[in-house]
């Protein structure tokens, strides 16, 4: 696993080099927004620590791959979510119990006012196809920009760009309901 | 989070990132990402030694096959002259519909990247409302529409905006063509890959028809379940009912189709002796920004060993593929493909 890097700091140069612990530190750093990338498609809590799982084994096998040329963080959220899209294509007829079970229960309940809005933000992003739902996430939770965004899907900016805008007015009118 | 030197804050940002606006939405946005569960990182870390310690260290790549191995494959060269044949064939038949029919040459597809006519399915709209579904079937001796009876135990979904078709696939008359499908489809090798144009005219697959029994002639779809050596030489298939656009009994649906598996069971489906079915690709994790799926990958694994003893296939998530069932038999893989993960 000796790959040619660049512009890499020592954690990420071992990790190129194939050494499982600074690859495993690398992880850690960027789990949470790794973790947002796919929870963003996958939506599916029993699944998704094994498709980050996943993912990550992947970025690990394909370490060659990165060079240092793009951000780290590039890298891995483009396979966490090539991951992701993969995971879902496969699971193509989507279940929305879980979301109806959920708004069952905070609605039947003496839930808060707080606790149902994250429900019917979770439904309003539950309506949203996957794509469009991690572009949303990724700039509007993770601050990626557009041409970021870009990258790690591989959608054109102008569509990443149009789709974020349609979906974040949609949600802002659920979320400010 | 709205840091970037770049962006005035009471400016709507054209970079994407966070508005003001979206601050709030922003917060709820992550607070509902799960954490991970108490064994992950643990599980990570075992996995990532164990694949540098010599585990598997790439993605599997499969090939289906069970007579011609690669040595036996064509040359480059036939294959060439054989790919030259085959535009020369279907130029003739097309120059001959043309000028005996009246018709048009639309039937043949453009050129491919290799300057190769390739076949391209055309569509004609059937006034017959009880043909619920449709298999889009190469004839051999003619282009010919054909549609499996429907069962009437096994309908589609009621869908007023279904669009019922019958789907015609220009194909010349001659054999030498569908033996040179494969290497037509497969620029990169000898693979059927996403050169095929899956149908776009209605459903096609289970669901719709044929219902139960052998699978009749036609292009089908659905996953690829397990498969026994034999002989004979069988696989067993999901199929699946797959609508485009505005045939999708639902208007909310993901990417660019909508599969509908009405039943679960698996269908018995014989491979035809001189065929050699090719799995084209699975998702190339390691490409970056293209969001493309691999081209054709080198194979490694023949079956029965991509299976495990019992035949099933636990290495990949999920076989999908666009057979080719002529005869009863499968022919062909038209289209295949298979998560990498596995």
């Amino acid at each position: 696993m000796n790959a040619p890097v660049t512009m890499m700091d020592p954690v990420e140069q071992r990790a190129a080099d194939g050494h499982p612990a600074a690859f495993g530190e690398l992880l850690r750093r960027h789990d949470r927004h790794a973790r947002a990338v796919v929870w963003s498609v996958v939506r599916d809590r029993a699944a998704l620590d094994d498709v980050l799982q996943s993912a990550y084994e992947k970025a690990f096998r394909s370490i060659d791959s990165f060079r240092g040329d793009a951000a780290f963080s590039t890298w891995l959220h483009s396979i966490c979510h090539r991951t992701a899209i993969d995971h879902v294509r496969h699971e193509r007829i989507r279940r929305h119990d879980d979301i109806d079970d959920l708004r069952g229960t905070a609605s039947s309940s003496s839930t808060s006012g707080a606790a149902l809005a994250r429900v019917e933000l979770a439904a309003a992003l539950e309506r949203l196809d996957p794509d469009t739902r991690s572009m949303l996430i990724m700039t509007t939770a993770l601050d990626m920009s557009y041409d970021e965004v870009a990258e790690i899907t591989g959608t054109p900016r102008g569509t990443v760009a149009s789709r974020v805008g349609r979906a974040r007015a949609a949600l802002r009118q659920e979320f400010e309901r | 989070m709205n840091d970037r030197p770049d962006h005035d804050p009471d400016q709507p940002r054209t970079d994407g990132g966070v508005d003001g606006d979206d601050t709030a939405l922003a917060g709820a946005l992550l607070d509902e990402v799960p954490s991970a569960g108490a064994d992950f990182w643990a599980r990570v870390d075992a996995s990532l030694e164990q694949i540098a310690d010599g585990g598997e260290t790439a993605a599997p790549v499969v090939r289906l096959t069970h007579m011609n191995e690669r040595s036996s494959r064509p040359s480059p060269a036939s294959r060439i002259a054989a790919v030259a044949a085959a535009v020369m064939l279907i130029g003739a038949l097309a120059v001959f519909a043309f000028n005996v029919g009246g018709g048009s040459t639309s039937d043949i597809g453009p050129a491919d990247e290799s300057g190769t006519s390739v076949p391209e399915v055309s569509t004609e709209t059937s006034v017959d409302p009880d043909i619920v579904g449709t298999s889009v079937v190469p004839e051999r001796e003619a282009p010919v529409l054909s549609a499996p009876e429907p069962d009437p135990e096994v309908t589609a979904p009621e869908n007023p905006a279904l669009t019922t078709t019958t789907t015609e696939v220009a194909v010349g008359a001659d054999p030498v063509f569908t033996s040179t499908l494969i290497d037509v489809f497969g620029t990169g090798g000898p693979f059927a890959v996403d050169e095929f144009d899956e149908p776009t005219t209605g459903p096609n697959g289970s669901g719709c028809a044929p219902g139960p029994g052998p699978l009749p002639d036609g292009v089908w779809f659905g996953s690829l379940r397990s498969a026994d050596a034999g002989p004979p030489f069988t696989v067993n298939f999901d199929l699946m009912c797959e609508y485009t656009g505005e045939n999708a009994p639902v208007d909310d649906f993901e990417f660019d189709d909508y599969v509908q598996n009405d039943s679960d069971a698996e269908r018995a489906v014989p491979v035809a002796d001189h065929a050699a079915l090719y799995l084209g690709y699975c998702y190339d994790d390691s490409r970056l920004g293209t969001g493309e799926i691999n081209p054709p990958l080198v194979a490694v694994d023949v079956l029965p060993e991509l299976g495990d003893e019992d035949g099933t296939f636990s290495r990949v998530v999920e076989v999908s593929v666009w057979l080719l069932v002529t005869d009863g038999e499968i022919v062909e893989i038209l289209d295949g493909w298979y998560s990498c993960a596995g």
